[in-house]
């Protein structure tokens, strides 16, 4: 449709529909409390909780306990502790079960037993203060016990060692900040804008609204850019109105002379000008890039609900890249400048630090540009599918999942935890033989029974329909890109979860040990995966969810499963991965062979072709080239493309059965 | 006398990934001129929503060719949206706006000036009854008000078409009665109006000529008498059974 605008009626419209929603966000009290006030509350309040917290410690305050049978030379060095010590019996332990007493401590030769009540705070306080008199009574007990033996040993060489840390408590609350801040800033920005977000689009189409606006003469493009800018505004606000809260906070401590936390944040100088500046450069792209996922995720839901069901995975996607910028090794390298979300909490980290250069800011702020930029084109493109619009109108399945679908899901679990244990022992007994048994027997054979106990047609659950060549041609491209793309990836997990090294080498370890023959190997690592996980996954399982999900809630629930089927955190995120692609080429081919194909294809370049590859590239001094991240751009690129030229076949058209 | 709207063999069909395509509405043609209430008939389901949807620019027609106040639905889709005005029973209002917002921000959307939206608004809330709320907030109101909001919201602009999809559903009797006037004084005002309905009663008091839809496709159309000739039958129940099992 044409939906064109000149420049400047094009930001008087996204400015009429700003101003609109604007309006209506702030009208919203609870999200205007929950998103912009409460923050403002919540860390003088913390503050005041964990200081009240912290007055329970209080080490002024003097605790009654009762000593039994230790020697005059132990009560030395009780002093300075605050504790008002009575000789006693340890008949008197009455006294500490009715309270008259916190702790009894009774000496029986080299014995000390601690008489207290764990359900006791200051009984607790007073063991931790007694264990202190307890350990320095131990190390002077020793040293006359090996000076009694002739041993002449100087105080010295048993003192404790006592560091002393130099740097500034302002330094290393920067440091700690530096760590913490950019996580919290991209958790606060996801979390502060997503109530806007959701509300203006996907509450929209649920209320009919959107429906009535697009009658209007407005470009589809002006109001997604209009509500976009809503949820920039609101993510920076309740970005602003946490960092106001922890300036309140710290404005208290300085107030009350007391550092607010144990971490000693608050005493975290105030950033100077130059660094506040660099700071807003790279929250302001990391807003507009989180304003974008927001937004897209609004407009592919169909509903308020809808939406936020993908906020929570949306959100835990982002955790492991925001560990990559936690993890006490990571620097801003080129590679991890190009990572979204990654790239702008290291750059953050690093102002923090003082250590940021110039070229990494630049290439951080600027890609981040570049993917809230890609990002709000794709919801703009959502924003004229008909079928999103129209929001109350679901296709089978909608945003619940039927009883079917949920029969599925649960069938998937019970056999991950049937596999767990079952594989798990058969494959410790005999290593090939439990290999065969578990993907031929554990594996293939409940995929195959499972559609004929729930009656589904057998043929069409399972995808085994005659493949177009287009796709089969396709099919060694996809998966040499999601091999170069795994290694792209586990470069970068290596940063934040390094993957233990034998598990690097297993396969190799698996040839040696056993002896294998390349064409056992071949029948055990390529074509039974190839075959057995695809009937199951892309198969039965796939088969059963896609009539009554969306295609893209379907790709997402078999890579989960796929990713949790291979009972390793180090590999869940790229299996999952492969699996959510494997997901699209099946709906995209109609048919699991391709998928057969792409997974033993994929199986055989990780077991024999990469480790070679690598070498020969190690030889000619490119070893970095596989991992470097315009390779794993291209291969993103080409992976895209080639889902895309991916066609189904054509479909009968039906009437519409009264709908 | 040129028609406001013209469709010829306008077709819908819905992609479906399961089960190939889905036929909303097929081969649909009618004309409608100003001054005219033309019903369009049929089941729920029967393709009247997806029609209108069509004719509104909401829905892109997968075949066939659909004129509004002389623009192309497909090739000058903002040129259809500014002669319109639609209202369906699941057009929604924004509840946290009163009417008066509400209807000044979608007059801005129109770029009608400043000024002349906020006498139009005036004459609206006077026309409807609803001066005294226009400063409630709409999800305070009542249903009938916010249909009367409704109704406001579509003809704001002042548009020579209305498109109204069912606008009597889930209402009362007495709210219903209102928005029949309101087409009623359309009407005498020259307006062009597609309304779509399946209650008969509704078709018998308003329409000058009806199409009966059924499955998507257009099963015949005419004014009351021709399509009582056309059937033999007297009452409207009977003439629709017999154009739809027929």
């Amino acid at each position: 449709m044409t939906e064109e605008a000149r420049p400047w009626a094009s930001v008087m419209g996204s400015w009429h529909i700003f101003r609109k929603e604007i309006l209506e966000v702030l009208r919203d009290r609870r999200a205007v409390f929950v998103a912009f006030v409460l923050p403002l509350l919540l860390y003088p309040l913390l503050y005041l909780w964990l200081g009240a917290i912290a007055n329970l410690r209080d080490e002024k305050r003097p605790l009654s306990i009762g000593v039994a049978g230790a020697g005059d030379d132990f009560f030395v060095h009780l002093s300075g502790l605050n504790l008002k010590v009575e000789r006693r019996m340890l008949s008197d332990i009455e006294d500490v079960r009715e309270g008259d007493l916190v702790v009894l401590a009774h000496f029986e030769g080299a014995r000390v037993t601690l008489y207290h009540r764990a359900t006791d705070l200051w009984s607790r306080e007073a063991l931790r203060r007694l264990r202190v008199a307890l350990d320095a009574y131990r190390d002077v007990r020793i040293f006359h016990r090996l000076a009694e033996k002739g041993r002449n040993v100087e105080p010295s060489r048993i003192a404790a060692i006592d560091p002393v840390d130099l740097s500034s408590p302002e330094a290393r609350a920067s440091t700690t900040l530096g760590k913490i801040l950019p996580f919290l800033l991209v958790i606060i920005l996801l979390t502060g804008g997503s109530f806007a977000a959701i509300d203006v689009i996907a509450g929209e189409k649920e209320r009919g609204t959107l429906e009535a606006l697009f009658v209007h003469p407005v470009d589809r493009k002006l109001v997604v850019r209009g509500k976009f800018f809503v949820v920039f505004a609101a993510s920076f606000v309740a970005l602003g109105s946490n960092l106001i809260g922890l300036l309140l906070a710290q404005g208290l401590s300085a107030f009350l002379g007391r550092p607010v936390d144990s971490l000693g944040l608050t005493q975290a100088a105030i950033p100077g000008p130059w660094v506040a500046i660099g700071i807003f450069l790279l929250t302001g792209p990391l807003a507009l890039l989180t304003s974008g996922i927001l937004i897209l995720i609004s407009a592919y839901a169909r509903s308020f609900r809808e939406a936020q069901t993908y906020l929570l995975p949306v959100t835990l996607l982002t955790l492991p890249l925001l560990l990559l910028a936690v993890a006490p090794e990571a620097t801003l390298s080129s590679a991890v400048a190009i990572v979204p979300l990654a790239n702008a909490a290291l750059a953050i980290r690093e102002l923090l630090e003082g250590r940021l250069t110039v070229v990494p800011f630049l290439i951080a702020s600027s890609t981040s540009l570049l993917y809230a930029w890609l990002v709000l084109r794709n919801a703009q493109t959502l924003l004229l599918r008909e079928d999103l619009v129209l929001g109350v109108e679901e296709p089978p399945g909608g945003s619940s999942l039927d009883v079917r679908a949920r029969r599925a899901l649960f069938f998937a679990g019970g056999l991950l935890g049937v596999l767990y244990f079952a594989a798990s022992s058969i494959q410790s007994w005999n290593l090939l033989l439990g290999l065969t048994i578990t993907l031929w027997g554990l594996v293939l054979v409940p995929a195959l029974i499972y559609p004929w106990i729930v009656g589904s047609p057998f043929l069409e659950t399972l995808a085994l329909r005659t493949p177009s060549l287009r796709s089969l041609l396709l099919g060694p491209l996809v998966a040499a890109s999601l091999v170069v793309l795994n290694a792209a990836y586990l470069g970068l997990q290596d940063q934040f979860l390094p993957m233990p090294i034998e598990l690097e080498n297993i396969f190799r370890e698996l040839l040696l040990r056993h002896q294998m023959s390349p064409p056992l190997a071949v029948f055990l690592f390529v074509v039974s995966p190839g075959i057995c996980e695809e009937l199951l996954w892309r198969g039965t399982f796939q088969g059963e969810l896609e009539p009554r999900a969306r295609p893209i809630r379907t790709a997402l629930w078999v890579g989960f499963f796929f990713g949790l089927f291979h009972f390793s955190i180090y590999r869940l995120f790229p299996t999952a991965a492969v699996g959510f692609v494997l997901a699209l080429v099946r709906q995209r081919a109609g048919s699991i062979f391709p998928c057969m194909l792409i997974h033993a294809t994929y199986n055989a370049m990780l077991c024999f072709g990469l480790e070679a590859l690598l070498e020969r590239l190690k030889e000619a001094g490119l070893s970095g080239l596989l991992t470097h991240p315009f390779t794993a751009a291209l291969a993103l690129c080409v992976l895209v493309l080639s889902i895309r030229a991916l066609r189904a076949r054509s479909l009968p058209v039906r009437e519409m059965a009264g709908g | 006398m040129a028609p406001s709207i013209e469709a010829v063999g306008l077709t819908k069909i819905f992609h479906d990934p399961h089960s190939g395509g889905i036929v909303a509405a097929s081969d649909i043609s009618f004309e409608c001129y100003p001054g005219e209430i033309f019903g369009l008939l049929g089941c729920n389901g029967a393709g009247k929503s997806t029609t209108l949807r069509m004719l509104s620019t909401i829905l892109r027609p997968t075949r066939g060719v659909a004129r509004v106040a002389g623009h192309d639905v497909v090739k000058d889709s903002l040129g259809v949206r500014r002669s319109i005005g639609y209202l369906s029973a699941s057009t929604g209002l924004y509840g946290r706006l009163t009417p008066r917002e509400t209807l000044e921000y979608f007059g801005g959307l129109h770029g009608i000036d400043k000024v002349k939206l906020r006498g139009r608004i005036d004459e609206l809330l006077c026309l409807l009854g609803i001066e005294e709320f226009a400063g409630v907030r709409c999800e305070k109101l009542s249903t009938g008000m916010k249909q009367k909001v409704s109704i406001a919201r579509a003809i704001v602009h002042d548009p020579p078409v209305l498109i109204l999809d069912e606008p009597t559903l889930g209402l009362d009797v007495l709210v219903s009665s209102v928005m029949i006037r309101f087409v009623a004084e359309c009407r005498e005002r020259g307006k062009c109006i597609v309304f779509s309905t399946h209650i008969l009663s509704e078709v018998e008091k308003l329409c000058d000529r009806v199409a009966v839809i059924h499955r998507g496709t257009l099963r015949a159309s005419g004014t009351l008498k021709e399509l009582r000739e056309r059937t033999g039958k007297t009452f409207m129940d009977d003439v629709f059974m017999s154009l739809v099992e027929g």
